[in-house]
């Protein structure tokens, strides 16, 4: 039985960033802002999670940390429990602004840096501790610290709890990362690849960790994840939904084993045909040509007009550098792009011969098969 | 699988027996407060000229001071024992350790030639990319002229607009073409081996795989010998003829790409296609492989991987075993690899549905 | 899988109570000996580990003891103790020498230096504290506050020092030697204001410090646990500049006469040997009367360098984690 408002929400949220002060602008000098957020809306269960899969630029990163009170957007809302976490517009709130804080976690890509240098792993881990099971004695915190460290595979505890970062391997690092956030007891972890600055071999135990661990709290993820094959091994075991970010925008998302196998949108079957298969045999039938009419992604702060992805989809047409397609329902999924409608004129519309772009391979649109 | 045997056929050419490098009994040793710590532990291998060869490790199994070794770079205090040699096209063999500090540079970047990771360190921040290109040129004693025409044909191979990437600073391109711009830097004075420590490992997903196509065009075009470097397995399999496996600064198998990922004989190397995420093998089938990688001062007697082998017996714990032969090329150091397919297994098939 | 409801039990709750692991817990001894082993002795045993902070500290302590004990065992000078402009190493009353009133230098140098201590200590607490608070201030919050700060340092850091310290000991006429080293320290703080800014801008931006925001941890805390150590080594460093750069300041303006002549201090007897004695240009009648005090300077000086460079070491985690006795010695990354 499912409750009837969902963990965390977050609607039509905006992030911009780079708006510069009133002077540069008069001046003419200011930045063009950027916006790496640009109207996403998704909603979270418990013990769910949500990858998000994207090239550098796709606002990812500030998306996650917009869903878990990092990073305030610019526009929109995000609503933990029914109650925007900002504390702005009307929300009938009955959570205070700690427990909300308390709620909603992060673990960063990089292990070197998320763990203060100074201080030694029992000290760091001391400090979820004495935030939120504040009734702890020191006692009763080392005892809680050895578990945890036990539990994420750190033994023995005793020796371990000593040691600084430094003398850390990244992956006990990232660990101890996960353990520090675990220790809030929240109810949303967001993971920012999370695994990616791991070596390959480790990345599943990394992910079956998390996986154990949030039975344990009953926490949801929000993950992230530039690797098609990390997004389905970590999405599927928990059973939940993959979606594919471009320049601010999610362009599909769905359960893990349709957006994988069965691509609809474009850009999700140019990333995966750029994921590595093991199989030599496979790879070797894979097509050897870019299915993009570009390498490059275009500049952030200007995105292309109509469907942001028209400059490099082999599949666009003229209506798509006119229209912004919408969000359109096909089977399981969602799916931004005017091909998921039988319909739409899209099929009438002439091909887009030339596109500009001043690196990368500039190719008239492949004729792939549909 | 039709259309895919004639390809297959041309992985072969492996057997064609015409060795550009040879390492005989490398080792590379430092000596540190807390003992001797040996980082790269009697390498022996043979390269075959023209050919793409996949060194595949996770991090800590000593596959970058395998590159540092290929050109006799090892930083000090280590000291690096044993032989490896270079047959030019033309020429007599070079014993690599044996050159002088003149030849030696010559050596690197003219014969082989290194690709490092992260390509944002390797440019210098106040030079654009063409004086890269020049004072390249001008330290090995080539004409500017002829170098830079060349420079611009390497530019277009690997996508860029030469005109636009030569007279921007590093920090105006982006991290892809940096690292195509060092690839094109690295094959300037026309080395015939190339030798690449994760030059995808910073880079996007699409950015990547068309690294790698070009890696693989530019190898047909140059006839390179490619020794790729790196913990991704996946990445490597389509691209190289041959993979040989690290462990603990050894390699435990060498062999053909297409017959080690299909059927691997090492303990090891079985352990890890089953804990490489992919989308081809099933996600009830991957597992983590337990246990820890070694410390250099403290890599176990006899098979540096028995602690961790799930077909370890004494005999495992007590001698190092050597290379025993799988089949023509492929050789795994391993006392008990027959039984290695029963007790560790894994099936490529269709991963996706289940 | 996604979408069940949380457990019964209290949420969380399962992690700290019901535990059963397999590691011994510390008793309270054992404890205690980890903190003290992490905070006193570590820091110390590296400290100890550096012959510059050895010698340092051992000059700084020959200082300390002369300007307390030392007061209290040499007799103030008096005058005609001894012939005038007798020379060093020629009587017990006068070992190194006496000036043209025929008062012993030595006492007098010890007699300054309990002056020197005070502007050497008004120097660092005004300088490193004022530098630090807005410092820091200015770099976490960010915003107006920083601009604010900023300006207000710009413009000191502007005016020049040595000119305008003039100005205002000319107008204040300060007679304690502790005042006198805050009016001093007016020219070092804002250049330590910047660097300490630019310092926490770059660490603001760690992961680790957005751990901490997200676990709640409040900013009060974040600055005194998270970036005031690594802001240490700087803040030495310019402790031990900023004391020396008082003192050569506070000589310098006895020496010119910008400053009254109420305190012993090093300047003044320099000062002295130069207009009175004619030290420079009869060196060999009054030079003890100018060197002597020099020395003490430089000394004083070049122990406060060695110390601060010394002590920087005690903030790197890697050299402590290997002197500190309860962490084990593994390999490093």
């Amino acid at each position: 039985m499912m409750s009837d408002t969902p963990l965390l929400e977050v609607d039509d949220v905006e992030v911009e960033f780079g708006d510069s002060g009133l002077i540069r602008n008069l001046l003419g000098r200011g930045d063009d802002p950027v916006r790496a957020v640009d109207g996403v809306s998704f909603e979270l269960e418990t013990n769910d999670v949500l990858t998000l899969v994207g090239e550098s630029g796709c606002g990812k990163t500030t998306l996650g940390k917009a869903a878990v009170g990092l990073q305030q957007p610019t526009d929109g809302t995000v609503r933990y429990r029914g109650q925007d976490i900002w504390g702005r517009n009307d929300s009938h709130g009955d959570l205070s602004q700690r427990e909300i804080r308390h709620a909603l976690q992060i673990i960063h890509q990089d292990p070197g840096s998320s763990l203060h240098p100074n201080k030694t792993v029992r000290t760091a881990l001391a400090t979820p501790l004495k935030q939120r099971h504040a009734h702890l004695d020191s006692g009763q915190r080392e005892a809680a610290t050895y578990d945890m460290l036990e539990r994420i595979g750190l033994k023995p505890a005793g020796a371990y709890a000593d040691r600084y970062p430094h003398q850390l391997s990244g992956g006990e690092k990232q660990r101890v990362a996960l353990a520090r956030a675990l220790l809030m007891s929240p109810d949303v972890i967001f993971a920012d690849e999370a695994v990616s600055a791991l070596d390959v071999s480790l990345r599943v135990e990394m992910m079956d960790l998390m996986y154990e661990l949030q039975d344990i709290v009953d926490t949801s993820f929000v993950f992230i994840s530039h690797d098609m094959a990390n997004a389905r091994y970590f999405t599927k075991k928990i059973g939940g939904r993959i979606s594919i970010m471009y320049l601010g925008e999610i362009v599909e998302i769905g359960p893990a084993d349709t957006v994988i196998n069965d691509p609809e949108h474009p850009y999700t079957r140019a990333l995966q045909w750029a994921t590595p298969a093991l199989d030599p045999r496979k790879a070797d039938s894979n097509s050897d040509n870019l299915p993009l009419r570009t390498i490059d992604i275009p500049d952030p702060s200007d995105p292309p007009s109509g469907c942001r992805f028209h400059t490099r989809c082999p599949e666009a047409r003229e209506v798509c550098r006119h229209r912004h397609p919408p969000s359109l329902q096909s089977d399981d999924r969602k799916v931004s792009c005017f091909r998921s409608d039988d319909g739409h004129e899209y099929w009438d519309s002439p091909e887009l011969d030339e596109v500009t772009a001043d690196t990368g391979r500039v190719s008239h649109a492949p004729h792939s098969n549909d | 699988m039709t259309t895919t045997e004639s390809t297959l056929q041309s992985r072969r050419r492996s057997t064609n027996r015409d060795p550009i490098m040879t390492l005989r009994d490398v080792t590379v040793t430092f000596d540190m407060p807390r003992g001797t710590a040996t980082v790269l532990d009697s390498v022996d291998m043979t390269i075959e000229r023209g050919s793409v060869l996949g060194v595949v490790g996770e991090s800590g199994s000593g596959k970058s001071m395998f590159a540092s070794a290929l050109l006799d770079a090892v930083v000090d205090p280590g000291v690096l024992s044993g032989n490896i040699t270079y047959y030019p096209k033309n020429g007599d063999p070079v014993d690599v350790l044996d050159l002088s500090e003149e030849r030696l540079k010559q050596f690197r970047c003219e014969a082989v030639s290194m690709v490092f990771q992260g390509a944002q360190n390797s440019f210098n921040p106040t030079m654009t990319i063409r004086d890269h290109f020049i004072e390249t040129l001008r330290a090995h004693n080539r004409d500017p002229e002829t170098g830079m025409q060349r420079a611009r044909e390497l530019l277009s191979d690997v996508y860029l607009d030469p005109e636009r990437v030569l007279d921007s600073y590093p920090h105006e391109l982006s991290g892809g073409m940096q690292q195509r711009s060092l690839i094109a830097l690295s094959l300037i004075l026309d080395p015939a081996v190339l030798v690449m420590d994760e030059p995808t490992a910073a880079l996007d997903l699409l950015m990547q795989r068309a690294i790698t196509e070009m890696i693989s065009d530019l190898q047909k075009k140059y006839n390179l010998t490619v020794i790729f470097i790196t913990h991704d397995l996946p990445l490597v399999s389509s691209l190289a003829d041959r993979l040989g496996v690290m462990y603990a600064f050894q390699f435990v198998e060498q062999g053909p790409t297409e017959e080690m990922i299909l059927n691997a004989a090492h303990p090891y190397t079985r352990a890890l296609l089953r804990a490489v995420p992919n989308l081809d093998i099933p996600i009830a089938e991957m597992k983590p492989i337990e246990g820890d990688s070694p410390d250099s001062i403290d890599v176990p007697d006899g098979c540096a991987y028995h602690p961790r082998c799930p077909l370890a017996t004494d005999e495992c714990a007590r001698d190092p075993p050597p290379f025993s032969d799988v089949d023509a090329d492929h050789v795994v150091a391993c006392y008990h690899w027959e039984q290695a397919e029963t007790e560790i297994p894994y099936s490529l098939e269709d991963g996706g549905e289940e | 899988m996604a979408g069940t409801e949380p457990r019964q039990s209290e949420r969380g709750s399962g992690l700290v109570n019901d535990l059963d692991t397999e590691s011994a817990a510390s008793t309270r001894i054992e404890r205690l000996y980890r903190r003290f082993d992490r905070y006193v002795y570590a820091p110390a045993a590296v400290a100890y580990s550096d012959l510059r902070t050895r010698i340092g500290i051992a000059i700084i302590l020959c200082f300390v003891l002369m300007g307390t004990v030392g007061v209290m065992l040499v007799e103030p000078a008096g005058m005609n103790e001894v012939p005038p402009f007798q020379s060093p190493f020629q009587s017990a009353a006068a070992p190194l020498g006496a000036d043209r009133m025929g008062q012993p230098i030595h006492s007098q140098v010890v007699h300054a230096t309990p002056a020197m201590l005070q502007m050497a200590l008004a120097g660092i607490v005004f300088s490193v504290g004022v530098a630090l608070s807005i410092g820091v201030a200015a770099g976490y919050k960010g915003g107006i506050v920083d601009d604010v700060l900023m300006t207000a340092t710009d413009i000191l850091m502007v005016i020049p020092g040595l000119p305008l310290i003039v100005v205002i000991a000319a107008i204040w006429q300060p007679e304690q030697p502790f005042v006198v080293g805050m009016i001093l320290a007016i020219d070092a703080w804002p250049g330590i204001a910047r660097m300490l800014r630019s310092q926490v801008l770059t660490i603001r931006e760690a992961n680790y410090i957005e751990a901490d925001r997200a676990m709640g941890v409040g900013t009060g805390e974040i600055l005194l646990s998270n970036i005031a150590p690594q802001l240490m080594p700087f803040v030495l460093i310019n402790a031990a500049e900023a004391a020396r750069q008082v003192i050569f300041a506070s000589v310098a303006l006895y020496f010119l006469g910008f400053l009254p002549f109420s305190t012993n201090n090093w300047g003044v007897i320099m000062n002295l040997a130069y207009k009175q004695g004619g030290a420079l240009s009869n060196p060999g009648l009054s030079g003890h009367w100018l060197y002597v005090p020099m020395i003490a300077l430089t000394l004083f000086s070049f122990g406060l360098i060695l110390f601060s460079q010394g002590m920087d070491r005690v903030f790197n985690p890697r050299l402590r984690a290997r002197h500190a006795k309860t962490v084990e010695q593994t390999e490093e990354h």
